[in-house]
């Protein structure tokens, strides 16, 4: 019976542990990537500017990044410079980056609140998850609360 | 300009391979009509090279290329009038090679050595050609060309080749007698001016029509 | 800037064929791929820009020059690869490279050479001797060795292996990393264009059927198939084409947002291939 709550906790502590690295950015990680599929209804150019802007709140890019050139994207990804321009122009108007003539495509300073409301809404649903879980093994409140302070001590 | 020349020799290295045995041939076959050889066998090599570099333009194309190169067409035509006199000059030196060696090696077959009115008569008469020849040609392209080849060819192979150094070398001759009588009074250096300054006027007059033609050619 | 080439109203007259009131724009730092179906009118397009031929009417210019008045001047500043190979059979890569590289003011020999190498073109064969994809590939580093601005392609991949395609593509969008160039580039390959290029003019018999950026295409277009009982005569006049078979329809919209308002279920919309536009805008087959 202590073996399975032992097991258990391992692994509701495992869950957690992953989810929660996933909010953060390790600087270490190398480039960015950009995936784009040529049989999409969703225009090419909307793909990119959807994947930048989610690794823009995810925090993988964070202010003052510099982005790569538009027309050397463009080459990487085998696709017109329009599109990546679009792209490059929507992120702007959408405000996440700048664009200075001559130097290229800068991440820009995000609205703090607004990205720390996505990053709550992000931490409320995998809070859901593992209660969820936790609920599937008959997990008490008193206990997860533990679990999560010993989380939040550990990182 | 000097390129486009340049293209014209390097484009026919069989040519200049063949061109002692050219001579060789004319050389043998005019051991009975003598010295009228040398300007045979200049003549004919001068053609043949000529016709090479047009015929093997026309079969590459080439025209597609030179027009789409930072060539002016002028260029092109200036270039073509330019590479005969070339040619004539790489025919007189491969004779007098050829003649040369045969003498050395005193080998049995009779040759002459090329004289100034070989060579005025030789240069008179690939002036005359080719100021017929070259409007036709940039008019019309080299397979069309052929036939106003054929004609020249043979006329003015033998009366060019022959007739010319005649006419200024032997004074007996009725075709002597009868130019000496229309310059009467008139030395042979006149003769030769009266000749050259003709040829310069058909010379400008061919080109300037190859101008006109090749400026207007469509590809 | 001007733009790197503008054709206004060309006009060409041949016996059975002719181009009319041809038009198009092509701003520096972008690939414009010219397509077509054979016979359309695409290398006497770019003979006339060529000035190989001569126009009957209408505007050409390059680098903001008149195409004529200032020929050799523009001919120094562009790159040049047609689908036939034109130069020298008999010469040498090297003897060829000797006749052509004094022609041009900013003659580059060590790119000329670079590219040799990377195209593994022995400087000592003779022309003749090269497979036709190497023959363009000699045509490509010529074109690329002058500093030129603008490359004009007619038919460049016509018989070549999809490798090649692919090489020169990638040569192509590195070529415009600067953005000071432009690409010029007519195929009947259309897939060659369906990444790379950014505007896409169309030609057909003559006459060009639109100029625009190749993203807008795929926004208008698209190909919609469906059950023939949807057909009618409201619905049809919004198809460029249609093609009917047994077992239903298949036809090109021209602006799929009016789509959705019409149909409900039954059909299905694809993203069209520059291929497919080519076929239905010159098929035609439309009963309206």
């Amino acid at each position: 019976m202590l073996g399975n709550i032992i097991l258990t906790k391992l692994f509701l502590v495992y869950i957690l542990y992953i989810n929660t690295n996933m909010l953060i950015y390790r600087s270490d990680r190398p480039g960015m990537n950009i995936v784009i599929s040529n049989s999409s209804q969703e225009p090419i150019y909307e793909q990119i500017a959807r994947q930048i802007k989610n690794m823009i709140m995810r925090g993988e890019l964070r202010e003052g990044d510099m982005l790569p050139s538009i027309r050397s994207l463009a080459k990487e990804l085998q696709i017109s410079v329009i599109t990546t321009k679009r792209a490059y122009q929507e992120l702007e108007n959408d405000g996440y980056i700048v664009t200075v003539q001559g130097k290229g495509s800068f991440v820009a300073a995000q609205n703090k609140e607004l990205l720390r409301e996505m990053r709550l809404k992000i931490v409320e649903e995998k809070l859901a998850e593992a209660v969820d879980a936790a609920k599937t093994i008959e997990l008490t409140l008193e206990e997860m609360q533990e679990m999560l302070r010993i989380l939040y001590e550990e990182v | 300009m000097f390129n486009l020349i340049l293209k014209d020799i390097l484009i026919q290295k069989k040519t200049f391979l063949f061109g002692a045995v050219y001579i060789m041939i004319i050389i043998l076959s005019f051991q009975q009509i003598g010295s009228p050889m040398v300007p045979a066998s200049i003549i004919a090599l001068t053609y043949v090279m000529t016709q090479y570099a047009c015929a093997y333009d026309d079969k590459n194309k080439a025209d597609m290329l030179l027009n789409s190169l930072p060539l002016g067409r002028d260029t092109v035509v200036a270039a073509r009038y330019l590479s005969t006199f070339v040619f004539l000059a790489i025919a007189v030196v491969y004779y007098i090679v050829l003649a040369g060696i045969i003498s050395v090696l005193r080998l049995p077959v009779r040759v002459y050595p090329v004289s100034f009115e070989d060579i005025a008569g030789c240069l008179f008469s690939s002036i005359v050609m080719t100021s017929i020849y070259f409007p036709v040609f940039f008019k019309v392209g080299y397979i069309k060309s052929r036939m106003v080849n054929f004609v020249l060819f043979y006329g003015l192979f033998f009366v060019g080749g022959m007739l010319v150094p005649e006419l200024v070398k032997d004074k007996n001759s009725e075709l002597a007698k009868w130019t000496t009588r229309l310059f009467s009074n008139q030395w042979d250096v006149h003769i030769i001016a009266g000749a050259f300054i003709i040829t310069i006027l058909f010379l400008s007059a061919s080109y300037m029509l190859s101008l006109k033609f090749y400026r207007n050619r469509e590809f | 800037m001007a733009p790197i080439l503008e054709v206004k109203g060309l006009k060409k007259e041949f016996k059975g064929f002719a181009l009319k009131n041809i038009s198009f724009t092509l701003e520096r730092g972008y690939i414009m791929g010219f397509i077509g179906p054979n016979g359309a009118g695409k290398s006497t397009t770019i003979k006339l820009i060529m000035n190989l031929l001569k126009r009957d009417g209408g505007e050409i210019k390059v680098f903001g020059l008149d195409n004529i008045k200032h020929e050799k001047e523009i001919k120094n500043r562009i790159g040049f690869v047609f689908d036939e190979n034109y130069f020298y059979e008999e010469l040498t890569v090297a003897e060829m490279k000797r006749v052509i590289a004094p022609l041009y003011k900013n003659w580059d020999d060590g790119a000329f050479n670079r590219y040799l190498k990377k195209f593994s073109l022995p400087p000592d064969k003779k022309i003749k001797e090269l497979s036709k994809g190497m023959k363009m590939k000699f045509s490509l580093a010529v074109a690329l060795s002058h500093n030129a601005e603008l490359l004009i392609m007619d038919e460049p991949t016509s018989g070549l292996d999809p490798i090649i395609r692919s090489e020169l593509l990638d040569i192509l969008t590195s070529v415009i990393q600067d953005e000071n160039k432009g690409v010029f580039f007519s195929t009947h390959i259309t897939s060659d264009l369906d990444k790379i290029a950014d505007y896409i003019t169309f030609i057909n018999d003559g006459r060009i059927i639109f100029s625009c950026p190749k993203d807008d295409i795929f926004e208008k277009y698209a190909l919609v198939r469906g059950p023939k009982e949807i057909l009618n005569t409201s619905i049809r006049q919004y198809f460029v084409g249609i093609k009917e078979n047994r077992f239903g329809f298949e036809g090109l919209v021209k602006d799929k947002h009016q789509l959705n308002k019409m149909f409900k279920d039954g059909i299905v919309i694809d993203k069209p291939s520059l291929d497919d536009i080519m076929l239905y805008f010159t098929r035609r087959v439309q009963n309206v």
